[in-house]
């Protein structure tokens, strides 16, 4: 059960970030400039039909997290510093998804993705909590 | 601490990866009512260039191309994690010596094979087989803790 959950955990994680990321970065960017115009109307609408991960992933984020968290020690034996600062983290950028959702936001989404990159790097402490350095 | 390093560059070329890998699942799912089918609207997503300014032409790299060097990117700190634990990570984590760090291996080859159909002839099945071996790949890797 606890296996399961973590997988979940983390395919969400990734299909969430990595698509946040990549259409941030990349995909957004090439579209302003794409030529043909013509074409470019059609990727763009192609790129958006299947839009809208960030609530089922985060549904999903959420239910397997507070099983972890019930069903293993609740920091896995990391400083209790680094489960606190990714939960502010992630609230931080629930809120984020509440307010602001998929409307444009060209400071704040750089906010946002700093804020998923400590989440993962706050997430690989988790998992190798014998490696954190003591502040 | 740089195993920590490591650790992390290698979940953030992952990362990035998936995004890139979903991007022409989501394509090729929204493209496939079109009349010439989703293929052309592939090979067009696929040779996009990026950044599209800022960088001269030869500096630019495709859709396709940024996959290789996420996957370059993935396939360096990997072994890099190997050079550092050992193969060790999964035994830590209770798992049978070997057979998930070999399965994940096996995994990866075929996801090499996956993205170069990719790169050779875009299409809808090579744009999902990609995704989804890119997804067990992390399913795995969340057992392996790396």
């Amino acid at each position: 059960m606890i296996r399961a959950c973590l997988v979940l955990h983390v395919l969400a994680a990734f299909l969430w970030l990595g698509h946040m990321f990549f259409w941030s970065l990349v995909v957004g960017p090439v579209l302003k400039r794409w030529e043909p115009a013509a074409q470019g109307g059609r990727v763009r609408v192609a790129s958006t039909r299947h839009g809208g991960l960030g609530w089922p992933a985060l549904v999903v984020l959420g239910l397997t997290g507070v099983l972890l968290l019930f069903r293993s020690t609740a920091s896995g034996g990391a400083p209790a510093w680094v489960l606190s600062a990714k939960l502010a983290l992630v609230g931080g950028m629930v809120a984020y998804q509440v307010l602001v959702g998929h409307r444009p936001a060209p400071r704040l989404i750089y906010l946002d993705m700093l804020a998923a990159l400590l989440v993962l790097l706050l997430s690989v402490g988790l998992a190798h909590p014998d490696l954190i350095p003591i502040p | 601490m740089v195993y920590l390093l490591v650790v992390y560059v290698h979940v953030v070329a992952a990362v990035l990866l998936v995004g890139c890998a979903l991007y022409f699942t989501v394509v090729a799912l929204a493209a496939r009512g079109e009349e010439r089918g989703a293929e052309p609207l592939l090979l067009a997503v696929a040779r996009a260039d990026f950044p599209p300014r800022g960088l001269s032409a030869p500096l630019r790299v495709s859709f396709v191309g940024l996959g290789w060097l996420l996957l370059a990117g993935m396939g360096a700190s990997g072994a890099a994690l190997l050079l550092l634990d050992g193969g060790t990570a999964d035994v830590a984590r209770g798992g049978v010596p070997g057979v998930n760090l070999a399965t994940k291996l096996i995994l990866f080859a075929l996801l090499l094979g996956a993205q170069l159909l990719l790169t050779a002839r875009p299409s809808p099945r090579a744009a999902h087989l990609v995704t989804l071996l890119l997804l067990a790949i992390a399913g795995l890797s969340a057992l392996i803790g790396r």
